[in-house]
């Protein structure tokens, strides 16, 4: 601009027209005003720079927060999978133990009244063919 | 700053996959009852009364096997209904 204005005025010309018009009121305004819009400019582009990296501040934090509550949230949904997982299987193994137990005792007691029932007096014999025909029945004949 | 909240938004990383494992490790405690109930022995010459109620017996002892495996699984399926997560107990 500076280059062009000195080509076509001449650099000599338009410096002193340069410093005849600031020299007038009007140039003084306009000088100020100038001054006044470049600081202002200067200024609002300053406060954006600022903004910009204030922002790219918060979002990185924002990031880091979102990952590390991410984290401690899987960490503890985890724990807590496991935990259930424990407390379950301790409680089933409990009732397990219970049940087995009874039928276990279930078990005994009726073998024993087999064995009441057996000292009785006797019916009929099994017949040998009748173990053949159960293995069979089963699919369990022997070959 | 008003772009700056959208940003926020938009900048979050992606939602992570790996809580979306379906796999679930279930108790095999359950399992413990399954004991296979063996059949009677017979020998030619045993009193047929006496095997059938031996196997009668055999069969109540299966029956009551059954049952109790039915029970642990319907308390197993119960307890992973009820299980939350610390400090979301149900209402």
């Amino acid at each position: 601009m500076l280059g062009l204005a000195w080509t076509i005025f001449g650099g000599r010309q338009f410096l002193l027209g340069a410093i005849k018009f600031f020299s007038t009121p009007l140039g003084q305004i306009v000088a100020v005003a100038g001054a006044l819009v470049l600081t202002a400019v200067t200024t609002d582009v300053h406060a954006r720079i600022r903004d910009r990296a204030v922002c790219n501040g918060r979002i990185e934090a924002n990031n880091v927060a979102w990952q590390e509550r991410e984290l401690q949230a899987k960490a503890a949904y985890d724990q807590a999978r496991a935990k259930r997982d424990q407390d379950i299987d301790a409680a089933l193994e409990k009732r397990v133990t219970e049940k087995a137990g009874s039928i276990q005792q279930l078990a005994e007691r009726l073998a024993l009244q087999v064995k009441v029932h057996e000292a009785t007096a006797p019916t009929c014999r099994v017949s040998p063919g009748l173990i053949d025909r159960r293995d069979r029945l089963l699919g369990r004949a022997k070959k | 700053m008003t772009g700056c909240s959208a940003a926020l938004k938009n900048d979050l990383p992606p939602a992570s996959t790996e809580r979306l494992d379906l796999s679930v490790d279930i108790s095999a405690a359950c399992e413990k009852l399954d004991k296979e109930v063996p059949h009677p022995v017979i020998r030619p010459g045993d009193d047929s009364d006496t095997i059938i109620l031996t196997y009668a017996a055999a069969l109540e002892v299966a029956n009551a096997t059954i049952g109790a495996d039915r029970e642990c699984k319907q308390d197993l399926r119960a307890r992973y209904k009820a299980a939350q997560l610390a400090g979301k107990e149900k209402q």
